[in-house]
C-alpha cells in the first residue's frame, strides 16, 4: 500500500503542473515497479542480513540444500507476494486516480516485465551477499541509495530526461530499463523510451544471467568465509 | 536547568555517535544529504520532462521549496519514531535508556536536535542545489520575513512535539511500529498535499483524510493558499509562486500554527502519560504520586496575579452597568455582562484556591478562544486592529502561559472520574 501511496503524490504533481496525461500514466508505472525494488531491496537483499540479527542465519548454512536454492525459492516467493501486492498499486492509479492508458501488447507487457523480474531479483540475491558481508554499513548505504536509485532509474518521470547520465545509469540498476521497456509497450511514442524494445528486453535478460552468475559467486565466497572465519553467522559482526 | 541542559547535552551527542558512528565522516555526509537530495531531483526530473508541455510551470517551484521543507516533519515526527525502533530492536537498549537517569523526554529532546540539524542541512543543501543548478529563483524582496520565521519556529516546536506523540506511540506498539513510521511518512507526504494543490485529492475519504491531517500537521493555512497547495512554510515564496496572500492572511497562518503547537504540546503530555503508565502498570498507586505533578509555587502566585487582575479590570467593567442600567437590556447582552460578573466573582476565589478554581481559567481561556475563531477570525481584516480582538487575544495568550496545563490534564483527563453509582456508605 504504502508505495501506492508515494505513487499517488507524483501523479498528482503532474496532474497540478497541467502535464499530458501520459505522464500520469509513466508516474503509475513506476510506482507499480516500486513495489517490486522495495522488495528486492530489503525483501531479498536485507534476507539474509535480517536472519542474522535476529541469530537463525546459522540455520541457512546448515541446511541440506544449497543457498543458492533458498534465495531462488526466496525471490520466486517475494516476486508472487509482489504481484499481489501490485494489485492494490494498479486499483489506486487505475481506479481511484483514474489514469487511462491506450490499448497494448499484453504479451509484450509480459515478455518484458519477465526479463525486468529476472533482472532485478538475481541483483536482490547479489545483495544478499553484499548485506551480510557488510552489514549495518551495507544496510545504511542501500537506504540511503532508495531515493536516489529512484531518481536515476526514472521511477517516475522517463528515463531519456537524464541524456547520457541517464544512458549510463540504466545500465548499472535494471530496474530503469525494466520500466523503460514497459512504458515503450504500454504507452507507445508517449514513453519517451530510451532504446529500441527489443534491445532493452535483451539487455534485461543479460544483466539478468550476470547477476545470478554474481549471486552464485557472492554465496560461494560468503560459505567459504562463513566455515573458515566462523563469525559471519554471529550477531553484531 | 543546568542539569537539565547538561543531560540534554548528553543525550545529542550520543545522537550523534549513533546516527555518524558506522561510517567515516564523508559517506556519512552523503548518506545524510543523498536521500533529500534525490527526492528534490526525483521533482526536477518530472519537471524537466513536461517543462515544454506543462501549463502550470510556475506552480513548480513552490512544490519544490515545499518538499525540501518537508524534511524537517520527516527527520523530526518520523525519525523520532524510529528512534524507538531503533533503540528497541536494532540496539536493544531502550530498557537502559528508559531506567537511567537521564529521563526518557530529555533522551528525547537531545536526538531530536541531531535530526533537526540533519534535516536543516538537507532542507539547505535541497534549496541551495535548487538556486544555484536548477535556475529555481525566488525574489527576495517579497519574502516576509516575519511571517516565516515565526511559522518555522512554531513548525519546529511543533514537529518536535509531535515526534513525541509518535515515539509514545511507538512505546506502546511494538508489533507494528515499524508499519506505523512507514506508513506515517507517506501519509505525510500525500495527505500533506506538499508537491500538489491538496483539492486535488480524489474525493472523500481521501479528501477528509487529507484535510484532517492537514490540520494536525501543518496547521490550516489560509484557505486560498491552501486550495493552492502551498506548504505553511512557504512564507517565502508564496507571494511569488502563487499569486500574492496579504500580511493578514500570513499573519494568520502563524496564529493556526500556534494552534498546532499548543495542541502537540498536548501529544507530548499525552505521550508523557502513556509512558507513565506503562511505568506504572502492576504497581498500586504510590502515596503522593500527585505531589510530583503539582504547580511550582511560582506559579500559583502567577495565577493568583491572574485571578486578581482579572477581577480588578472586569468587575468594575461589568458590575455598574449591571446595577446601574437604564431601561431594559438586549438579552443576550445580558448574558454577556451577568457570564463576566460572575467569572469576575469566581476570580475572588481563585486567589485564595488556585488550583481549585482552575476551571474558572479554562472556562475564561476557552470562551475567548471561540470567540477569536468564531468571530475574530471570519473577519480578521476589521477586526485585526479592535480593541477587544486585542483583549481577547492577550486573555487566551496569558491563559496559555498561566494555567497548569500538565495538573489539568492529568486532574481532568488522567485520574478517574467521580463514580456514576451509589457506593456502599452512600446507601
Amino acid at each position: 500500500m504504502l508505495p501506492a501511496v508515494g505513487m499517488s503524490a507524483f501523479v498528482l504533481l503532474y496532474r497540478a503542473l497541467g502535464a499530458p496525461k501520459s505522464f500520469e500514466a509513466v508516474a503509475v508505472l513506476g510506482g507499480i515497479l516500486s513495489f517490486y525494488w522495495i522488495n528486492v531491496l530489503w525483501g531479498m537483499g536485507a534476507q539474509l542480513y535480517w536472519e542474522k540479527q535476529q541469530g537463525q542465519l546459522a540455520l541457512y548454512f546448515a541446511a541440506p540444500c544449497s543457498r543458492m536454492s533458498i534465495l531462488t525459492g526466496m525471490a520466486l516467493g517475494g516476486a508472487l507476494m509482489t504481484t499481489l501486492r501490485t494489485l492494490f498499486g494498479i486499483a489506486v492509479g487505475f481506479g481511484v486516480l483514474g489514469v487511462r492508458v491506450p490499448h497494448f501488447h499484453l504479451g509484450a507487457l509480459l515478455l518484458v516485465f519477465a526479463a525486468g523480474l529476472l533482472a532485478l531479483y538475481a541483483l536482490g540475491m547479489t545483495l544478499a551477499s553484499v548485506f551480510l558481508l557488510y552489514g549495518r554499513e551495507a544496510w545504511h548505504v542501500s537506504n540511503a541509495l532508495q531515493e536516489p536509485v529512484y531518481f536515476v532509474s526514472g521511477l517516475y518521470f522517463p528515463l531519456r530526461t537524464l541524456g547520457a547520465f541517464g544512458w549510463a545509469m540504466a545500465g548499472i540498476v535494471p530496474l530503469g530499463f525494466g520500466l523503460d521497456a514497459m512504458r515503450q509497450v504500454v504507452l507507445g511514442s508517449a514513453a519517451h523510451g530510451l532504446l529500441p524494445v527489443p534491445i532493452e528486453t535483451a539487455i534485461l535478460f543479460g544483466l539478468g544471467l550476470f547477476f545470478l552468475m554474481t549471486a552464485r559467486f557472492a554465496l560461494d565466497y560468503l560459505e567459504r568465509l562463513a566455515k573458515r572465519e566462523g563469525r559471519l553467522t554471529q550477531r553484531w559482526q | 536547568m543546568r542539569a537539565f541542559a547538561a543531560r540534554l547535552r548528553s543525550a545529542a551527542w550520543l545522537g550523534w555517535q549513533i546516527e555518524s558512528n558506522w561510517a567515516d565522516p564523508f559517506l556519512f555526509v552523503v548518506y545524510a544529504v543523498a536521500r533529500p537530495l534525490a527526492s528534490a531531483l526525483i521533482l526536477v526530473g518530472m519537471y524537466w520532462a513536461v517543462a515544454g508541455q506543462a501549463t502550470h510551470r510556475e506552480l513548480f517551484m513552490a512544490f519544490y521549496v515545499a518538499n525540501a521543507f518537508h524534511v524537517f516533519l520527516t527527520n523530526l515526527v518520523i525519525g523520532m519514531g524510529w528512534l524507538i525502533v531503533e533503540e528497541r530492536e536494532d540496539y536493544e537498549t531502550l530498557k537502559y535508556v528508559y531506567t537511567s537517569p537521564i529521563g526518557m523526554f530529555t533522551y528525547l529532546a537531545g536526538r531530536s536536535t541531531v535530526k533537526l540539524t540533519l534535516a536543516t542541512v538537507s532542507a539547505t543543501l535541497a534549496l541551495a542545489v535548487g538556486w544555484i543548478a536548477l535556475g529555481l529563483r525566488w525574489d527576495w524582496s517579497t519574502v516576509a520575513w516575519g511571517p516565516l520565521a515565526l511559522t518555522l519556529a512554531l513548525g519546529l516546536v511543533a514537529g518536535v512535539y509531535l515526534g513525541f506523540l509518535v515515539a509514545g506511540a511507538g512505546l506502546l506498539l511494538p508489533r507494528v511500529s515499524i508499519t506505523m513510521n512507514e506508513s506515517l511518512a507517506v501519509a505525510l507526504y500525500l495527505l500533506c498535499g506538499v508537491i500538489f494543490p491538496i483539492d486535488l485529492l480524489p474525493r472523500a475519504p481521501g479528501r477528509l483524510a487529507g484535510a484532517a491531517l492537514h490540520l494536525l500537521v501543518r496547521g490550516a493555512a489560509p484557505l486560498p493558499a491552501r486550495a493552492r497547495g502551498e506548504h505553511q512554510a512557504l512564507g517565502l515564496v508564496r507571494r511569488h509562486a502563487a499569486g500574492g496572500v496579504g500580511a493578514p492572511a500570513r499573519w494568520c497562518s502563524c496564529w493556526h500554527h500556534a494552534g498546532v503547537t499548543v495542541r502537540s504540546s498536548g501529544a507530548r503530555a499525552s505521550s508523557g502519560a502513556w509512558i507513565r503508565a506503562r511505568r506504572s502498570r502492576g504497581r498500586p498507586p504510590r502515596e503522593g504520586t500527585m505531589i510530583a505533578h503539582e504547580p511550582h509555587i511560582l506559579r500559583l502566585y502567577v495565577m493568583r496575579l491572574l485571578y486578581l487582575l482579572n477581577f480588578l479590570f472586569l468587575a468594575p467593567d461589568v458590575w455598574p452597568p449591571l446595577i446601574h442600567h437604564n431601561g431594559p437590556w438586549d438579552p443576550v447582552k445580558g448574558v454577556a455582562f451577568s457570564f463576566w460578573a460572575a467569572l469576575s466573582t469566581l476570580c475572588l476565589l481563585g486567589i485564595r484556591h488556585p488550583l481549585k478554581m482552575v476551571p474558572v481559567l479554562l472556562m475564561q481561556f476557552v470562551y475567548k478562544l471561540i470567540w477569536l475563531l468564531a468571530v475574530a477570525l471570519p473577519m480578521w481584516p476589521t477586526m485585526r486592529g479592535a480593541e477587544l480582538t486585542r483583549v481577547m487575544l492577550g486573555g487566551v495568550i496569558a491563559d496559555v502561559i498561566v494555567i497548569p496545563w500538565v495538573y489539568v490534564w492529568i486532574t481532568y483527563f488522567l485520574q478517574p472520574g467521580d463514580r456514576w453509582r451509589f457506593s456502599v456508605q452512600a446507601r
